[in-house]
């Protein structure tokens, strides 16, 4: 039995939580951080970043 | 037979995150911030010394500044093996770079800088695809280093030699060779073009398309567009996404022709099948950058919100820069052989001259472009 595509559900429960984490992909990963990154900016909550 | 699409995906960017173990990531990410921010503090430096001592140079730019501190430090002293782990994420600081410039970015001009480049990347590919095709059969490389090469060459560098790599079942020797050969001439274009690009007198807009339209791997494209201009590396990365995302088609493309010689798994039939390939090779940091772009055109982020998120993308890229320098052992490319490199070197000269040639026709011949601010 294996897992499913793109880190899904196993059909044996036995992939750890790292281990879904991972199979995210780091496109993904990229996308949700900078998602979360916007949200604060259009919450006005992000604080001042320098360049 | 099995066939491709059953098979687990093979993430373009795998090597991205090596470890499971979040600690180990740590002195290689703050090995990329130092010399980051040595690469930004160096161009300050810089500067300030040629403006007071009326010194006659051009300004250097924190881009090359950071890129050649970690040249310096990966092909002198090496770089330890502790710090591996957190320098391979120098592709996930790219990808949150992208995602977050998309900030910079209107919609619209998005749609028609997106549509403008791909009739010059269509055209690319098709020239520069088949001589390099031709190339390698004329230095008696394998069949599958030519395709390889290919996609590399006329897509997306790394990414699309890796997607590629199963897709077509090539031997693990052709896959390192076509790498290191587009990883020396990603090399080559980045210190190169910038120079011709001010030789010739493009643009910032045209060399921003030249170097998203010619530059195969994507920290090399940001890093040559920038190291031109921002309004440059900006463009460099819209061209070169657009570029990115058609990785699924010329790899399905090539793994049709190898499978109907019988050299590779076969493809399973029907459109969804094809489609749902197609989107697995997608890269979908390109529909974050999408959505970031119009977040922004919807006027839903103040000003000052949208030059943090902005300074968020260049933080990134300042990472990656460094990543770029440290990632390039110029050992292991000599090592890779004459061959691969003179094709790989053809495939680099004729992309360059062709998209060149597509540029120049399409900004002063037909006009075509966006008022990019």
């Amino acid at each position: 039995m294996t897992a499913g595509d793109d880190g899904g559900e196993p059909t044996n429960g036995g992939l750890t939580r790292s281990e879904r984490l991972a199979g995210i992909g780091v496109d993904w990963w990229a996308t949700i951080v900078v998602g979360l990154v916007v949200l604060l900016a259009v919450a006005g909550l992000l604080p001042k970043i320098p360049w | 037979m099995s066939t491709v699409v059953a098979e687990q995906a093979e993430p373009a960017d795998e090597a991205s995150f090596t470890s499971r173990n979040i600690l180990e990531y740590v002195p290689g990410v703050l090995l990329l911030i130092a010399i980051g921010l040595l690469g930004k503090y160096a161009q300050v430096w810089w500067n300030s010394l040629a403006h007071h001592q009326h010194w006659r140079v051009p300004d250097i730019e924190y881009v090359l500044w950071a890129i050649v501190f970690g040249l310096l430090v990966t092909n002198t002293v090496g770089l330890h093996r502790i710090f591996r782990a957190g320098v391979q994420t120098y592709e996930f600081w790219l990808k949150i770079g992208i995602v977050a410039l998309g900030v910079r970015f209107v919609l619209g001009d998005v749609v028609k800088l997106g549509g403008i480049s791909l009739v010059q990347i269509l055209v690319d590919m098709a020239l520069a695809g088949g001589i390099i095709l031709a190339a390698a059969h004329f230095f008696g490389l394998s069949g599958k280093l030519g395709s390889l090469l290919a996609s590399g060459t006329s897509i997306c560098g790394v990414s699309a030699i890796v997607a590629s790599k199963g897709a077509i079942r090539a031997r693990n020797s052709d896959v390192g060779y076509a790498i290191a050969a587009i990883l020396a001439l990603g090399a080559v274009a980045l210190f190169a073009l910038p120079v011709l690009g001010h030789a010739i007198g493009l643009t910032d807009h045209e060399f921003g398309l030249w170097a998203g339209l010619s530059v195969d791997n994507t920290a090399e494209t940001t890093a040559t567009g920038y190291l031109y201009s921002e309004q440059a590396g900006k463009i460099a990365v819209l061209v070169k996404s657009t570029r990115n995302a058609l990785i699924g088609f010329v790899v399905l493309g090539f793994a049709l022709y190898w499978a109907s010689r019988g050299e590779a798994d076969r493809v399973a039939p029907g459109l969804r099948a094809r489609a749902l390939f197609v989107w697995d090779k997608f890269p979908k940091f390109v529909l974050g950058f999408l959505a970031v772009s119009a977040i922004a055109t919807a006027g839903w982020l103040s000003k000052g919100q949208t030059a943090n998120v902005a300074n968020v993308s260049r933080r990134a890229f300042l990472l990656t820069f460094a990543g770029v320098g440290l990632n390039t052992n110029i050992r292991e490319l000599v090592r890779t052989g004459w061959r691969p490199l003179v094709v790989a070197v053809i495939g680099l000269v004729v992309v360059a001259a062709v998209s060149l040639g597509l540029v120049l026709i399409t900004s002063r011949g037909l006009h075509w472009g966006i008022g990019a601010g």
